[in-house]
């Protein structure tokens, strides 16, 4: 194997986990801006 | 007293607790086949289940409550498409990959959204999801399948995510050290490794989650909308068995047709939550028995 | 100790400080490992030398709080400089574990685990690769009919050399050993031993044993540790018969520890 393709591959393997690692967030983010809405829409009325 | 004997009225006062417990348990199944089987005096198993008409009150009735099981299973399964792939993802973070500040928050984020009490949420879903639905797609109702599913996938998450991220810490630290140490990424090890390890303890948490919607009564009763029909789209009502049980218990009168028609109905929720429960119990007991299965 | 720079090293450590948030477990560490040559690392529990191996393949980035000072240089190349990728690093600095440690999968699964992440996918090249690494680790004859089966359903000997084939797999330059026989039998330990004899040939080894008498056996040079320090560093011969220092002799004659 080359450096190249070596560098290649880790390049797609480390786009790989920038992906999951966003849509691991993104979920949290998405949990927590539910309880967040659902909570100020409490106070607030 | 010796320790001895201390020790037997112990466990003995436990046994009894556990023993009422169960007894009573099995008084309220017993009660309900009691109430529900002479419905079928009436109709047959077949015309009930599936039956597509449930006009209880008319006359004659029809208690075919097939639009009402469709109706459970649609916002179950809807729900859980929105809520698995959340309620995992965010195990993953929390047990993975979160600083742990942010860990701590999403964790007491996560309470506090199974603590919500389900008519807090119901109320939500009808006074702000319901109206934005409404406006936003152009619809005569926001109380649909659609909101149902949203309402019981918040309800559902906390769940799965709790139950999920025991599970993903379970994982010995060993296989993640080997992990590592042969090269692999972050994301190459979760995946590859810990969510696979973690899959039996993964998999009861969603069908726990999957049992907990099926079951849920207030949610559906406020915001599915309510219509005995089967749906065509994802914007139409429908009224899940639990939301017609607690709606129409109120008007039936006691051990008429109606009254035995919707402890009919209870007796296939039961059922149903009853089967997703011991799936859930024989994947983990399937898992654990192997040690580690063969993946 | 200072040693001669020698033309064969292939990893060496320069003024390594190396610090569990304020706790400071290694200090000023220079060392240099010879290739194709077994270097163990001995001395009392928590004197470093665990901490050591593991900062040669940088797992110890896995702690949180952890901190190095100095260099490790692997071929000349200082692996701790921000742009070096640790799983680089790992893919040639294989790692064996005090326990043995295979994955809840197949044993040909545990075998090509690693060679798949770096992109072998063509089946009879793992299939080869697998073969070969397990031949290597002398554990082919036994499971090459159970390929399928569960590694867990092995003996904890063979789970070992089937971890020791595991690293090998990677093609790695350098072999790190964790007490890798404390949990083991007598027997399985003879067998490790004769395979480590054997593995030199190809590979560098360097390993961290608290039975000295393993280390008298097996390796070639010496490293005795102590509270985080280095204290001698020899030919193995010599560590064990007529050791420069008087705590190394203190300590192999069995007077602490």
């Amino acid at each position: 194997m080359t450096g190249q393709t070596v560098s290649g591959n880790m390049k797609r393997r480390y786009l790989k986990q920038h992906l999951f690692f966003g849509a691991v967030r993104l979920s949290a983010v998405i949990l927590t801006l539910a309880l967040g809405g659902i909570l100020f829409y409490i106070l607030v009325n | 007293m010796t320790r001895h004997q201390k020790e037997i009225i112990i466990k003995n006062v436990f046994l009894i607790f556990s023993l009422i417990s169960i007894f009573i348990l099995g008084l309220i199944v017993v009660f309900l086949f009691r109430e529900g089987i002479p419905l079928f005096k009436e109709v047959s198993l077949r015309d009930f289940i599936f039956g597509m008409e449930w006009y209880p009150t008319y006359s004659p009735p029809s208690y075919g409550i097939w639009p009402l099981i469709v109706g459970s299973l649609i916002v179950t399964v809807f729900s859980s498409l929105i809520a698995v792939p959340l309620g995992v993802l965010s195990a993953v973070y929390i047990s993975e990959i979160a600083p742990p500040a942010i860990k701590e928050v999403l964790k007491a984020i996560i309470e506090l959204l199974a603590g919500l009490p389900s008519v807090v949420l119901g109320f939500f879903g009808m006074v702000i999801v319901a109206p934005w639905l409404q406006a936003t797609f152009d619809l005569p109702t926001g109380l649909n399948i659609v909101n149902a599913s949203v309402i019981l996938a918040i309800m559902a998450v906390p769940t799965i995510s709790s139950i999920s991220e025991d599970a993903l810490y379970a994982v010995p630290n060993e296989f993640k050290e080997a992990s590592y140490a042969l090269g692999a990424t972050k994301f190459e090890t979760i995946a590859r490794i810990i969510i696979p390890s973690a899959l039996s303890g993964i998999s009861t948490a969603v069908i726990l989650g999957m049992a907990r919607a099926i079951g849920e009564t207030m949610v559906v009763l406020m915001v599915a909308g309510g219509a005995a029909a089967l749906p065509e789209s994802i914007f139409d009502s429908v009224r899940p068995m639990p939301a017609s049980i607690a709606a129409e218990m109120g008007e039936a009168p006691f051990r008429s047709g109606h009254y035995h028609a919707l402890f009919a109905t209870a007796i296939v929720l039961f059922l149903m939550t009853l089967a997703f429960n011991l799936i859930a119990d024989y994947i983990s007991q399937k898992f654990k028995e192997v040690g580690s299965a063969t993946l | 100790m200072e040693n001669n720079s020698f033309d064969n090293e292939i990893i060496k450590t320069k003024n390594v400080n190396f610090y569990y948030g304020a706790f400071k477990a290694l200090t000023d560490i220079t060392m240099n490992f010879e290739k194709r040559k077994v270097t163990a690392l001995i001395g009392p529990s928590g004197c470093g030398k665990s901490t050591l191996l593991r900062l040669l393949n940088r797992m110890n980035d896995l702690i949180a709080g952890a901190r190095v000072e100095g260099e490790v240089l692997f071929e000349g190349m200082n692996i701790y400089d921000p742009e070096v990728d640790p799983v680089e690093v790992r893919r040639r600095v294989g790692m064996v574990f005090q326990k043995p440690n295979p994955f809840p999968k197949s044993i040909f699964n545990n075998i090509t685990y690693g060679p798949r992440l770096t992109g072998t996918a063509n089946k009879s090249d793992l299939e080869a690769l697998a073969e070969i690494s397990l031949k290597q680790a002398v554990l082919w004859d036994e499971v090459k009919d159970i390929l399928g089966r569960s590694a867990m359903t092995l003996s904890g000997g063979q789970q070992q050399r089937l971890c020791i084939a595991r690293a090998l797999a990677m093609k790695p330059d350098i072999l790190l050993m964790d007490e890798p026989t404390s949990a083991l039998d007598p027997i399985s330990t003879a067998k490790i031993e004769e395979l480590i004899d054997e593995l030199k040939k190809t590979y560098t080894i360097i390993i961290v044993t608290h039975n000295m008498q393993q280390a008298a056996r097996i390796s070639d040079k010496t490293g005795f540790f102590y509270i985080g320090k280095l204290i001698e560093y020899n030919a193995t011969e010599k560590i064990f018969t007529n050791p420069d220092v008087k705590q190394t002799e203190d300590y192999i004659t069995g007077r602490f520890g």
